[in-house]
């Protein structure tokens, strides 16, 4: 079945969202169009106007609308530490837990030779010139942990040590209210080697 | 452990086939090219979700199918649970019970066979890799999550390979290499104690069904021969250290040939007769029984770790049969497993003790079942 060009190139547009399959991508395209109220035209101005105002953090490379983001604009949060992540989603993760005090440094990516990524792909330059600026009292690697992850890791932690500020990697094991007997091999034999005393 | 029933639909030749089995012998027969070695193939990916013949989904599904699967009710110590593997596009998806299986541990597990076929031969002649992928069969067997430690080493190996050849012959920025010959080593280490101790683990069950039917005066033995050797013991971390010296002291040669030379990757697992290594020095009969004693120690490991023999599959092995002491190794092999599947050109020549049923194979159909 052949779609009116203008169909179709809105749902192959939608259709490259991750996630997002032709039938999807179709199912949405037919809704955007049927939806009264300017539905259309609220939705590109918030696209344009998403992809045109937000720019990333010259300080940490969050997403924000303005020189600094929520994060860094926060004074009380510089004297904490500096956590380490690949991606906004993580730092967003890690901001929900409203644990955590510091400040954020966002690499977007990791280390994959694979991929043909190297350090200078990532955000590791600013970092060290941040570091030396106002030294963290702690650098908190929260990469991923996978080959590429622990790569990175090891990588910040080979640059930065010259600099003697303590670094710190996040831990892994068992989620909480995991059940020992639910839990997959890799997880729990990961968590007795990472065991500590009690 | 038992396969009760099997039904099939849309794989390879075979368009739908629904059938029973007998608790010990099963012999498919018929003409070459009629689907008798799909039938194993079937019950082998129920196993392992692989081919044995190294076959991708588009391959196993029937010619111009949208997909196929293979089910089976597997009986095991008086539990009774259905298995199927659905093979869609380059997915193979495996539901227990009607359920989908998600993680590695719900996915395997549930049935076990080892596998029995000519080209098995290889295991003692051929290549080093053939060897490999022997242990580390046996050690997934025993430890699934060995599977994403191989995936995870093999991945940082790839990556190491990338950085040896970008520069164009030249050495790589150091940190980043280290970075990766680090993992590398801390992978690799796991990967090769896990061998280790399999075969510490292989190595008196062989010598003693190697002794068994080869006679007194054979001697059969077999070590793992790691491409860096450790100093002092084999323990993890030994082996992380000697691995890591190894990568740096061998950066150059490594940068020279596009790949790292060491490591779990090109390590051998070998095979020895009357103190000389079996792959040169053993005759044709010689590596049989090498081979056949090897896939006996697999499945007395597998009983011992399941605590119930595994299932046997036996591919085309009527040429091995020929021969009264051919038939006499087999009956040892036999003997070791659970319940049997076999193929054969030639159905006369397997008299096997045991109860028996036999399957008629003509182009993807069974047309006759012969009980004896």
């Amino acid at each position: 079945m052949n779609l009116p060009v203008p169909l179709e190139r809105l749902v192959a547009s939608l259709s490259r969202l991750p996630g997002v399959g032709e039938k999807t991508a179709t199912r949405l395209a037919f809704y955007i169009l049927r939806e009264k109220n300017n539905y259309a035209e609220e939705l590109s101005a918030a696209l344009l106007d998403a992809k045109s105002a937000l720019r990333y953090c010259r300080r940490c490379h969050h997403l924000t609308d303005n020189d600094l983001c929520v994060v860094c604009v926060d004074t009380t949060r510089h004297s904490g530490p500096i956590c380490i992540v690949e991606s906004v989603p993580d730092l967003l993760a890690i901001e929900r837990t409203g644990d955590f005090s510091g400040t954020y440094h966002v690499l977007h990516g990791v280390i994959a030779p694979l991929r043909g990524i190297g350090p200078d792909d990532l955000r590791l330059r600013s970092l060290i010139e941040r570091l030396k600026t106002s030294a963290p009292p702690e650098l908190i690697i929260a990469t991923n942990v996978g080959v590429e992850g622990e790569a990175t890791a090891l990588y910040i932690k080979k640059v930065v040590q010259p600099l003697g500020i303590r670094v710190s990697r996040i831990a892994t094991g068992i989620p909480m209210g995991g059940d020992l007997e639910y839990l997959d091999q890799i997880t729990l034999s990961r968590a007795l080697s990472g065991r500590r005393d009690f | 452990m038992l396969l009760h029933q099997l039904s099939l639909y849309q794989f390879r030749n075979i368009e739908q086939l629904s059938t029973h089995f007998a608790d010990e012998i099963n012999i498919f027969y018929g003409d070459n090219a009629q689907g008798k070695s799909n039938i194993l193939e079937a019950i082998y990916l129920l196993c392992t979700l692989k081919s044995f013949r190294g076959s991708r989904n588009q391959e196993l599904i029937r010619w111009n199918q949208p997909e196929g699967f293979v089910q089976a009710e597997v009986h095991r110590r008086e539990i009774i649970r259905d298995l199927r593997v659905v093979l869609s596009g380059n997915r193979r998806s495996v539901f227990i019970d009607e359920k989908r299986a998600k993680s590695l541990d719900e996915t395997f597990g549930h049935v076990h066979a080892v596998l029995f076929a000519p080209e098995d031969l290889a295991i003692s002649k051929g290549a080093a890799s053939i060897r490999r992928t022997f242990i580390d069969r046996a050690v997934f067997n025993a430890f699934p999550g060995y599977y994403n430690e191989l995936k995870a080493y093999d991945q940082a190996l790839r990556h190491r390979n990338v950085l040896l050849k970008r520069d164009g012959g030249s050495i790589p920025e150091r940190t980043i290499l280290d970075v990766f010959d680090q993992q590398l080593a801390s992978l690799g280490a796991r990967v090769m104690a896990r061998r280790f101790s399999l075969i510490e683990v292989f190595r008196p069950i062989f010598r003693d069904i190697h002794r068994d039917i080869a006679g007194l005066s054979r001697d059969a033995d077999l070590y793992y021969d790691p491409s860096v050797q450790p100093i002092g013991g084999v323990e993890e971390s030994a082996l992380e250290a000697a691995l890591l010296s190894r990568l740096q002291n061998e950066l150059r040669k490594d940068v020279g040939r596009g790949f790292t030379s060491s490591g779990p990757h090109v390590d051998d697992l070998v095979l020895m007769l009357d103190g000389r290594a079996a792959r040169s020095h053993a005759s044709q009969g010689q590596h049989r029984t090498l081979v056949l004693a090897l896939k006996i120690t697999e499945i007395k490991h597998l009983h011992t770790i399941l605590g119930v023999p595994p299932l046997l599959l036996l591919d085309d092995v009527s040429s091995e049969l020929d021969e009264h002491r051919n038939n006499q190794l087999m009956e040892h092999v036999v003997q070791s497993a659970g319940q049997v599947f076999m193929t054969t050109t030639d159905p006369k020549s397997m008299r096997l003790k045991g109860k028996t049923v036999r399957f008629c194979v003509q182009a993807g159909k069974l047309i006759s079942e012969l009980s004896s």
